[in-house]
């Protein structure tokens, strides 16, 4: 009885060392792991759609792999009916690879103006909600999420509603 | 296990061992616990708050289980304490670690991590353990009874 006992104790151990070692060293990944969020660039399309472009390069310094990189962008008017979202993924990203993507976000402002008639005519504000989502070594899931707003003068939408009325009538 | 020399300066000399080794044992714990915290875990411990009090009080616990634990080895006791130690570490992981979903608010990020499956193996070895104590008490009896017997 005695050998079985030693040997459980000897492979809990083994496992126990195998288990902090890991997850310590994934911890201690997370510092050498470097997110880069550039200046979003705005650009309005022929079809009335306002596209935000935000460059996202992450450079993954750690031991481990980072698996299901995502960010996800919801924007919301302000009673919190959504405008759009939009996602970008990224399966894996390999240690030591450096990976940039462009994260678009498309609001179309015909839907806006035709929906939300009380947004249309005030000054209103975006309600911006960023969730970014990885799984650092593919295993630990983490998620970040914050939320801002951004004001948006009626004028942006009187401006395309003429624009729409003129070009309807 | 039948006791022959049963006097004073044998029973000191056991005492003394075992404190010995006890804080032998404790002494390269809480070293290792210090390496490891230096190397990997201070960088974390300046973006979540309460991480290190958190870390300090279960390794402090736990050593204390474990020098007990020393102190009595010999008797049923021990391993009554290292059942005491699975059963710290299972009760201490699920309520520190929030039931796996660890939840910190950082400069308007709301930051979650999932270690729901670190949670879940950690509970699996803490089991493990409490078994492998259990099994040491019950080989225990069963070697003391057969002494005994003969």
């Amino acid at each position: 009885m005695r050998i079985p006992i030693r040997m459980l104790g000897v492979a809990t151990t083994i496992l126990w060392i195998f288990l902090v070692a890991f997850f310590a060293s994934a911890a201690y990944s997370v510092r050498d792991m470097h997110f880069y969020f550039g200046e979003p660039q705005v650009s309005i399309t022929d079809n009335n759609r306002v596209v935000f472009s935000l460059n996202v390069t992450v450079t993954n310094g750690g031991f481990y792999n980072i698996g299901s990189f995502n960010i996800t962008t919801e924007t919301l008017n302000k009673q919190g009916i959504m405008i759009a979202r939009n996602s970008t993924f990224i399966p894996v990203i390999r240690r030591g690879e450096q990976v940039t993507a462009i994260h678009n976000v498309t609001v179309n402002i015909d839907d806006l103006s035709q929906g939300y008639q009380n947004d249309f005519v005030n000054d209103t504000e975006l309600i911006i909600n960023e969730i970014v989502s990885m799984t650092i070594a593919e295993v630990i899931p983490i998620q970040g999420s914050t939320s801002f707003s951004v004001p948006l003068p009626a004028s942006v939408y009187k401006f395309n509603y003429e624009t729409l009325v003129i070009s309807c009538g | 296990m039948v006791e022959t020399n049963n006097d004073l300066r044998t029973k000191l000399r056991k005492i003394t061992f075992k404190a010995l080794k006890a804080t032998i044992k404790g002494v390269l714990f809480y070293s290792l616990y210090f390496v490891l915290w230096i190397m990997f875990l201070s960088p974390a411990a300046d973006k979540i708050p309460g991480l290190h009090q958190t870390v300090e009080t279960f390794v402090m616990v736990y050593i204390t289980l474990m020098i007990l634990g020393e102190l009595t080895s010999g008797t049923i006791f021990q391993y009554f304490f290292g059942g005491a130690k699975a059963l710290f570490m299972i009760g201490y992981l699920m309520l520190s670690l929030k039931g796996g979903m660890l939840g910190i608010v950082f400069q308007n990020v709301n930051l979650i991590v999932d270690l729901r499956l670190f949670l879940a193996i950690a509970m699996l070895l803490s089991l493990l353990g409490l078994a492998k104590s259990i099994l040491q008490a019950i080989n225990f009896m069963n070697e003391k009874a057969e002494y005994t017997h003969i």
